[in-house]
């Protein structure tokens, strides 16, 4: 009993004593305490997708004319009709606009009421992808679509005022826009392109200001336009076709993934097409080194030609190892015998060319 | 002798068992094949229902119509398309805007495989849906899950005539449900 009245008067006293401390500390600095205080700053912004679309349609008329003449069939005492029906529209454009920030698909339909199954309809667009409205202007033409809408077949002669004979239905769903072929003037709307994925065309030449990265799947179609600069695969899908390709330091190069290269023009004071790994397909191209070395080079990949190619330098081999390029079918200015699998397939010499061709 | 009676009786018993069984089986299946009614479809009114859909919330919307051909309509939709249904309130929550630059008034469907199992009253332009009551009996067709066969149809109809146009619009939605 003592020692536990001892302990608590202990205790009292000593947390006396550090209050008296505490007060102390605050007369020294005239009464005046600053206590730090500490503020971060963190995001967490989820960016929500909001559906917004406009669906505007004209008047939606249409007008089923016969014309024809009445013959006078002389063994029935009768009229033969003989009449073609013709169909005319006012007003049968439907238009989708997206101002959502996510890419949208819409598919129109067009269903006849009962009694009108006869009369069926047909859209320019049954289906079509917008791409987000994102860093675009509101008016900006990517961002609207129109179908029209035609009919056909016969509408009977007792429906002699405008009647509803069906209704077209405009279906809008989220899409992941990878239908959508972007448009590409410049380097950065093809570099931005190309970083989405899908399919990009160019409208006009482009000089690239560094190499160009494919990480994923991407069409890039240069639409006879002309890339001045490197495109490489880094482990994707990627397609390159219908245009040139010019660089100093080479064109192409494959790291990993599917590179497919159609109607292309290459040329380089390096070598144009250089596979490091992943697979190339070379259809109808025209590759050229500018100083007559290797064309193409291909150190740890597959590589297959088919075609109409032209070719100015060689094509790698090496007596070590074991060079997985394939020519297939097709016509070359270079003779082809050492990548040609002599089983399967023919070679022969016509003129200045040389035509591979199955067995 | 009275065995045998006892006997037959019996066997008639069953045999008039057995009969009553089968009718009554046929019936069910006569019943289930052509007068039990599986689907009752809800019709589209070809001109707009006279009442305004209750729940429909004013917006502050005061932004230009859209551009429409003479003659012709256009209607602007905003949603979210996640729509929550709860069984217990038999009720929608959804988040619908019909924008103040439609040309049209709107009656919006809530449609799950096919079938409206909601349906509003007219809206007008510059009103916003947050809930909508589901159709009488609509609860019983539906469990627990999440839809994604499923679309709100929007019905447009001419503000004046109050006819339907020949357009509808129909945005793809999932569902999720509810007790």
């Amino acid at each position: 009993m003592k020692k536990a009245i001892s302990l608590a008067l202990a205790l009292s006293l000593s947390s006396v004593l550090s209050t008296t401390a505490f007060a102390a500390a605050i007369e020294e600095n005239g009464g005046k305490q600053d206590i730090g205080v500490k503020a971060k700053y963190i995001e967490n912004i989820v960016t929500e997708k909001t559906i917004y679309a406009d669906v505007v349609w004209g008047e939606m008329e249409f007008t089923y004319s016969v014309s024809g003449s009445k013959i006078w069939n002389v063994d029935e005492h009768d009229y033969d009709l003989e009449s073609e029906g013709k169909w005319s529209a006012s007003g049968n454009e439907i238009s989708v606009t997206n101002h959502s920030n996510t890419p949208i698909a819409a598919d129109v339909t067009y269903k006849p009421l009962a009694g009108y199954s006869e009369v069926t309809g047909k859209l320019t667009k049954e289906s079509f992808e917008l791409p987000s409205a994102e860093g675009k202007t509101y008016d900006d033409a990517s961002l609207t679509e129109t179908t029209e809408l035609t009919l056909s077949g016969e509408l009977s002669r007792d429906v002699t005022k405008m009647t509803k004979v069906g209704t077209a239905t405009v279906t809008i769903s989220e899409s992941d826009g990878s239908s959508i072929v972007k448009e590409a003037a410049t380097y950065a709307e093809l570099k931005d392109a190309i970083a989405q994925g899908g399919s990009v065309k160019l409208t006009g030449d482009i000089t690239l200001s560094s190499r160009i990265n494919c990480k994923k799947d991407a069409v890039i179609d240069l639409d006879g336009h002309t890339i001045t600069g490197q495109i490489m695969n880094n482990n994707s899908e990627v397609t390159v076709k219908n245009g040139k390709i010019l660089n100093v330091d080479g064109t192409i190069m494959s790291q990993k993934g599917t590179t497919n290269l159609i109607n292309c023009y290459m040329s380089t004071k390096a070598t144009p097409v250089y596979v490091m790994g992943g697979t190339v397909n070379i259809t109808d191209c025209t590759l050229i080194n500018e100083t007559g070395n290797y064309s193409l080079i291909n150190n740890n990949g597959a590589v297959y030609i088919s075609g109409t190619n032209s070719f100015t330098g060689e094509i790698y081999k090496s007596a070590n190892k074991v060079i997985n390029t394939n020519i297939l079918a097709g016509t070359y200015n270079f003779d082809p015998t050492d990548f040609v699998d002599a089983e399967n397939f023919t070679i022969t010499q016509d003129g200045e060319s040389w035509v591979v061709a199955a067995k | 002798m009275e065995k045998s009676e006892k006997q037959e009786k019996q066997r008639r018993l069953i045999i008039i068992a057995l009969i009553i069984g089968m009718a009554v089986c046929m019936g069910v299946t006569i019943w289930a094949l052509f007068f039990r009614n599986t689907q009752e479809q809800v019709l589209i009114p070809d001109y707009a229902p006279q009442a305004a859909e209750q729940n429909a919330e004013p917006l502050s919307d005061n932004g230009e119509k859209l551009d429409v051909p003479s003659g012709g309509g256009g209607i602007s939709l905003e949603y979210d398309s996640s729509v929550n249904i709860s069984l217990a309130d038999k009720t929608a929550y959804l988040n619908y805007t019909h924008p103040g630059r439609s040309t049209q008034d709107i009656v919006l469907c809530i449609e799950i495989n096919g079938e409206i199992v909601a349906q509003s009253g007219t809206i007008e332009p510059g009103n916003r849906l947050k809930k909508l009551a589901l159709l009488d009996g609509a609860e019983k067709k539906l469990s627990e899950g999440t839809y994604t066969d499923a679309d709100f149809r929007v019905l447009s109809y001419d503000p004046e005539s109050g006819e339907k146009a020949m357009v509808d619009t129909v945005a793809k939605i999932t569902v999720t449900v509810e007790k």
